[in-house]
């Protein structure tokens, strides 16, 4: 895969956005922003996204209610959950939904960084097995 | 898939009271139930058989569940792996998420969840084996055509594989395309 990583980042802070959208740009990212849950859900009925960065609070749709949607989708995509009001709860949910990785604000972006280069292993591992399903290569 | 076959479980807990009480309980839904009472002896049993699932309490002493699981996770990846604990945290929780637990359930627990829990785990498991087994017979069926048709035998090394021997090999070009 040599095209550039596409990236969708959801979060309804401007600032979280804008400092996601810098840095991952800085790493060669191809980035998508939202800023709710609605308009997540528009651009990944249009477009392919290789990982997602979900908010966990916005105030349309709760970040797992869109795990939930999103998933039913595309049960693969790489999701990962970063929020200000960590819980028990929804790191036990986070657990449930299989998602691949859930960080406590303020992040820290090398980390960050870290886990969505580990998803994206995990979706073109994932995606490879399913390219060999659909089109045998002889 | 046979629903008589027997699921064996491996409960992994410090407090014996735990460790007794899910053996009673899933023994008597036809499990076939092992206990350990830390993680390494957990690991040890582990290495040594075959189980569907395992329940692992978090908190022990030595070494901890989440280490238990681990190491698990190293010997058979994606086995399905349940954290139990009386003492819930978010750090906890994450590390749980991070290292590939099927679930992290509080204590007390009502049993039947934990046996839905139990159920979901090995039905999953038992989907993904066989994924990765069509997976497999696709790769092999995969090289048998490719072996086919670079030998020009006609013949592959697969009886599975059904090709039309009746088709002359002389109709076929380079690339193994049927020529009209």
């Amino acid at each position: 895969m040599d095209a550039k990583p596409r990236l969708l980042i959801v979060d309804d802070e401007l600032l979280i956005r804008d400092l996601l959208y810098d840095y991952f740009m800085t790493h060669d990212f191809d980035i998508a922003v939202a800023e709710n849950g609605q308009r997540a859900l528009s651009l990944l009925e249009k477009n392919h996204y290789d990982t997602v960065i979900l908010d966990l609070k916005m105030p349309d749709i709760d970040g797992l209610e869109l795990t939930a949607r999103i998933r039913a989708k595309d049960g693969d995509l790489p999701i990962i959950l970063i929020t200000g009001y960590p819980s028990v709860e929804s790191a036990i949910q986070a657990v449930r939904w299989r998602l691949d990785d859930y960080f406590v604000k303020p992040v820290n972006l090398t980390h960050l960084r870290r886990a969505v280069d580990t998803a994206l292993a995990r979706r073109s591992a994932v995606g490879g097995a399913k390219a060999t399903l659909g089109e045998p290569t002889v | 898939m046979n629903q008589q076959a027997l699921r064996r479980i491996l409960v992994v807990d410090d407090e014996i009271f735990i460790r007794d009480l899910l053996t009673d309980f899933f023994s008597k839904l036809n499990f076939a139930v092992t206990t350990a009472a830390d993680g390494n002896a957990g690991v040890a049993t582990f290495r040594k058989e075959q189980f569907d699932a395992v329940l692992v309490d978090l908190k022990m002493p030595g070494q901890s569940g989440l280490e238990t699981l681990r190491q698990i996770h190293a010997l058979r990846r994606g086995s399905p792996v349940i954290i139990m604990t009386g003492y819930p945290t978010i750090d906890s929780s994450i590390e749980a998420l991070r290292a590939g637990a099927y679930d992290y359930i509080i204590k007390p627990f009502k049993l039947q969840e934990l046996k839905e829990v139990v159920d979901r785990a090995i039905k999953e498991q038992e989907l993904h084996v066989e994924i990765d087994t069509l997976r497999d017979k696709i790769a092999t069926i995969e090289d048998e055509l490719r072996h086919y048709r670079a030998s020009g035998t006609g013949r592959t090394r697969n009886p599975e594989i059904i090709l039309n021997d009746a088709e002359p090999l002389s109709a076929l070009d380079s690339h193994g395309t049927a020529q009209s």
